[in-house]
């Protein structure tokens, strides 16, 4: 308790830091300038870029359980530390917690290879690590939501990232190696998870089409708790008053992903974005799961996501997503599955803003409810925010 | 034995094979766009081969970094940047990224060719009510051959940096490419004379170099800010205000909405030129310098149509 109370005051005490040095005079005239420029002069001249992201969303549900939520709040801190090093560090507000959700440090090494080591996405599949505000649409996949961890995996640990020196197409790998893995919000997972990626990049020679694909693999080194905290009262079906207490250990999570970009003749903005990411989770029941059922299988859940996105040009676009997933321990549950049909439409005011306007109609088995939701969603940045990757 | 003398064959293979190919050493240079890849091979010649990280047609504030770019820019010796914080979506991505440190900021093998380009329409205050505006001024100055000798000179002096060796070869070529710049300025300019002062509404401030050389007035723009889609209100008063005696024709960039500027250009009654916004975006335009004539012909075609 003491612990997690230290915690909060040092992340509290962080986040007015970074308030701080962001209310300078002299850094908010550089930071606030230019799209993702490095901001300039302050703190010793030193190139520093700090940015806020606000995700602020409105659900309207229709069994009249209407939400409207600042869903996250995320301040960015990152530069080159010296010409070795790079460093980055992202405090997340999530669900009224403030938490450290990213601070790494990455290095180039001999041969193609770079090591990043301290808090961070893990190297796995195409989701994981990109920030819940730069999701493709409003809400996570349920794939996402359901079989990982809420946003997630992020691990206290590191990876080593090698790069194929060819180009077209390229051939990334990833090794990582973590302590734990948690989320923002305190769900843990002990032991020592290890990730394995293999990324592909490919595009046409004049830019018209585009496509990276991986394959993801995360597994257990040691005693694992991969699910320590993640159920809720509701959640497990017929496992009874005592299901709070479950805990199961998983064996691996594997993925693969893809995504694919058409642009007409390698324009920027008018265009067609299809991507689609598949998981699969294997548990290891522990003695638990044994006593409440009578033939302690092993179990697994998987599920997917696609999604198909139309730009027609730099601010407006159109979507529709298709989710097909396990609910958590499906086995459970008379392998009850959640499937939704998503629509949408998003205007992207500048770079820097964006408004989302969603329609999920959802069929929960577990619940045998069908249900549906509008969702809204505004996106907003101060400063600097870190690139985009494809 | 066999093993020195294969070893030895080998070698003299290799230094044959280079003696023979001039194309067996070149450097590799990396560019942003392709208006920087076209100036590298112009001041580099035969010593260099380029590849730009983006495409003629693609908008270069607004792009993704890929994987491609990353390795792309990991066995370059050069890398050539527009500055001005055009590319500041997405470079220092790449740059993060990059196993090739020598291409970073700060490298021998880092050009930011904006450095001492005589930038216009720097803004005194920065503030993002101003919508897209660049700290540095306007970004676009390769689309003007002279505001470009800077950015020849910069590269010139990297390429030195990396292969002295040529230097004599490098700025020969920089010497070569600052008289025709100015001799082709300077058969526009005279082209241009009976249309001094003449106003043209461009769609975004891509042009601007160009057209003030040329002596055009940009007297509007169809974004009400910079990087902002134009609104109903906007247009309308762009059309309540301008007429034909004013605006002599719209000007706007392939990959802006054409509809929008058509119907600026219809209401006021001019032309719409669609202009070439980097080399290799039109046909004939394959170096700096035709990039620049291809343009102005066609806005030279609109005055005199």
């Amino acid at each position: 308790m003491r612990f997690i109370c230290s915690r909060k005051i040092a992340t509290i005490a962080l986040f007015s830091l970074v308030i701080t040095i962001l209310g300078s005079s002299s850094l908010l005239a550089t930071v606030g300038g230019h799209s993702h420029g490095q901001g300039r002069g302050g703190l010793s001249d030193i190139p520093l870029n700090i940015g806020a992201a606000f995700d602020i969303t409105q659900e309207i549900r229709s069994e009249d359980d209407n939400e409207f939520e600042l869903r996250a709040l995320e301040l960015n801190i990152g530069a080159p530390v010296d010409p070795y090093f790079d460093a980055l560090a992202t405090i997340a507000w999530h669900e009224g917690e403030f938490e450290l959700e990213e601070a790494w440090v990455s290095a180039v090494l001999p041969y193609s290879f770079k090591v990043q080591f301290g808090r961070e996405f893990l190297p796995f599949g195409y989701l994981n690590r990109v920030h819940e505000h730069d999701f493709p649409q409003v809400d996570q996949p349920f794939v996402i939501e359901e079989l990982t961890t809420d946003h997630g995996f992020i691990g206290d640990g590191a990876h080593l990232e090698w790069m194929a020196p060819f180009f077209n197409p390229t051939l990334t790998v990833n090794v990582g190696l973590y302590d734990n893995v948690q989320h923002s919000v305190g769900r843990r997972i002990e032991g020592r998870p290890a990730v394995a990626r293999l990324q592909s990049y490919w595009e046409s020679k004049d830019g018209t089409h585009a496509m990276l694909g991986g394959l993801s693999y995360l597994t257990g080194i040691g005693n694992q708790d991969l699910l320590a905290g993640r159920l809720d009262a509701g959640d497990t079906g017929n496992m009874g008053a005592d299901r709070g207490r479950a805990q199961g250990y998983i064996q691996s999570v594997a993925g693969a992903d893809i995504k694919y970009r058409w642009r007409p003749a390698g324009r920027t903005y008018r265009g067609l974005t299809v991507g689609a990411e598949y998981l699969t989770v294997d548990y290891d029941p522990n003695e638990f799961f044994d006593a409440v059922t009578s033939d302690s299988p092993s179990i697994s859940d998987d599920g997917f996501y696609t999604y198909a996105q139309w730009d027609f040009d730099r601010f407006w676009g159109v979507g529709y997503r298709y989710d097909d997933s396990d609910v958590l321990f499906s086995e459970y549950t008379d392998d009850a599955r959640m499937t939704a049909h998503s629509v949408y439409a998003e205007w992207r005011a500048t770079e820097f803003s964006r408004l989302r306007l969603q329609y999920q109609r959802r069929d929960d088995e577990r619940s045998e409810d069908e249900e549906n939701l509008v969702m809204l969603q505004g996106t907003y940045f101060l400063g600097w925010h870190p690139p985009h990757r494809f | 034995m066999k093993f020195k003398l294969l070893s030895l064959l080998m070698l003299t293979l290799v230094i044959s094979l280079s003696a023979v190919n001039p194309g067996f050493a070149r450097l590799r240079v990396v560019t942003t766009l392709p208006d920087h890849a076209a100036l590298a091979e112009y001041i580099g010649g035969e010593q260099v081969e380029t590849y730009s990280l983006s495409r003629p047609l693609q908008d270069a504030h607004y792009l993704d970094a890929t994987p491609g770019m990353i390795v792309r820019i990991g066995r370059a010796d050069l890398f050539i940047k527009n500055g001005m914080e055009l590319e500041e979506g997405w470079i220092p991505e790449v740059l993060r990224e990059t196993r090739n440190r020598a291409v970073r900021p700060g490298g021998r093998g880092y050009v930011d060719a904006s450095k001492g380009i005589n930038a216009i329409q720097v803004p005194e205050r920065i503030h993002r009510d101003m919508g897209d505006v660049h700290p540095s001024g306007n970004p676009h100055y390769t689309l003007e051959p002279v505001t470009s000798i800077p950015a020849a000179e910069n590269i010139a002096d990297g390429l030195i940096r990396i292969d002295s060796a040529n230097s004599d070869y490098y700025l020969e070529n920089l010497t070569r490419y600052i008289e025709e710049s100015q001799e082709l300025l300077e058969k526009w300019q005279a082209k241009f004379e009976p249309h001094q002062g003449t106003g043209v509404i461009v769609y975004h401030k891509h042009f601007d170099y160009m057209l003030e050389a040329l002596g055009i007035e940009v007297v509007d723009a169809i974004e009400p800010l910079p990087g902002l889609p134009p609104s109903a209100r906007h247009v309308a008063q762009l059309l309540s205000e301008y007429d034909s005696e004013r605006v002599s024709f719209v000007l706007m960039e392939p990959w802006h909405d054409a509809r929008v500027s058509q119907r600026v250009a219809d209401g006021i009654g001019v032309e719409l030129v669609t202009g070439c916004p980097t080399v290799g975006s039109c046909e004939g335009a394959d170096s700096i310098f035709s990039l620049f004539e291809t343009n102005a012909q066609k806005i030279l075609d609109a005055l005199e149509n």
